[in-house]
């Protein structure tokens, strides 16, 4: 567990097996992601921490990295990520619709073609953490962040409020 | 988000469930969404000023200006045209021109 799996292209993953994670991956930057990660989940109410009910399923997660590059290849920025494995719910139970509608490409052009030919300004906007804000309508338990659990309720779960990465339900959520 | 932009007067699309529309007299919105990415464009450049800063005070999100990349399509400006190409494997995969 050392930086060299950022990599420069590409994506790693990482899990933390162990329940405490060495004192030296914190002062890593890829600890300081997590923890500000960490930071931005926490703070957003994405979960209530409950006791295990014992009929539940239980979304297994992982930490991913990512390393956001320019349009000239050269590295933006690391990112990480705490994501969820969709493929452990259970359809009917955990998830209903997966369905997710995409923007068709004839829908681009013509919105493009627009507003080029009345000269109109046009602007992208990047939404940050798209998916906390979306609003869970299941219910649904996943683990607690690798790394992160709570050390008085370490057998706990996240029973979510909101939509994370990897859920069956995530690009519909929000 | 899709619920905001319906409180706030947007009109989503029979054709595309990612399109909305905005209309009030002579001032018009489109506005792509595809999960985080969005595309937004106005008669004014006044108009979009005020659409996005309604935006920002509702969600998190950052003005990247003038549009350059969507979908993973790459967008540049040529002459009175727009060029959109999409790279994979370092090869260009499709052109479109529109103007």
């Amino acid at each position: 567990m050392s930086p060299p799996l950022i990599r420069v292209c590409g994506v790693s993953t990482l899990s933390l097996r162990c329940r405490r994670p060495s004192v030296a991956l914190w002062l890593t930057p890829m600890g300081e992601l997590l923890w500000r990660k960490n930071t931005v989940l926490v703070q957003n109410h994405t979960w209530d921490l409950v006791p295990r009910p014992p009929w539940a399923n239980i979304v297994t997660g992982k930490w991913i990295f990512k390393n956001k590059l320019q349009s000239d290849c050269s590295l933006e920025r690391y990112k990480a990520c705490w994501v969820l494995r969709g493929f452990t719910q259970r359809p009917g139970v955990d998830f209903d619709e997966t369905f997710s509608p995409v923007v068709k490409p004839a829908t681009i052009r013509t919105v493009l073609s627009l507003a080029l030919t009345r000269h109109w300004p046009i602007h992208q906007l990047d939404v940050k953490n798209a998916f906390l804000h979306g609003t869970l309508t299941e219910t649904v338990y996943s683990q607690q962040p690798s790394g992160f659990e709570d050390p008085a309720h370490s057998d706990y779960v996240c029973r979510l409020k909101k939509s994370l990465y990897g859920l069956k339900q995530a690009p519909r959520a929000w | 988000m899709v619920s905001y932009l319906l409180s706030i007067g947007f009109v989503e699309t029979k054709s595309d469930t990612s399109l909305f529309i905005y209309q009030r007299g002579s001032d018009t919105v489109y506005l792509l969404l595809y999960v985080d990415d969005i595309v937004l464009t106005a008669s004014s450049s006044f108009f979009l000023r005020r659409i996005i800063l309604a935006l920002q005070r509702e969600f998190a999100m950052k003005d990247l200006g003038e549009l350059h990349h969507f979908l993973g399509m790459h967008v540049q400006r040529r002459g009175d045209g727009l060029l959109l190409s999409q790279r994979r494997d370092g090869r260009v995969q499709a052109v479109v021109y529109t103007s």
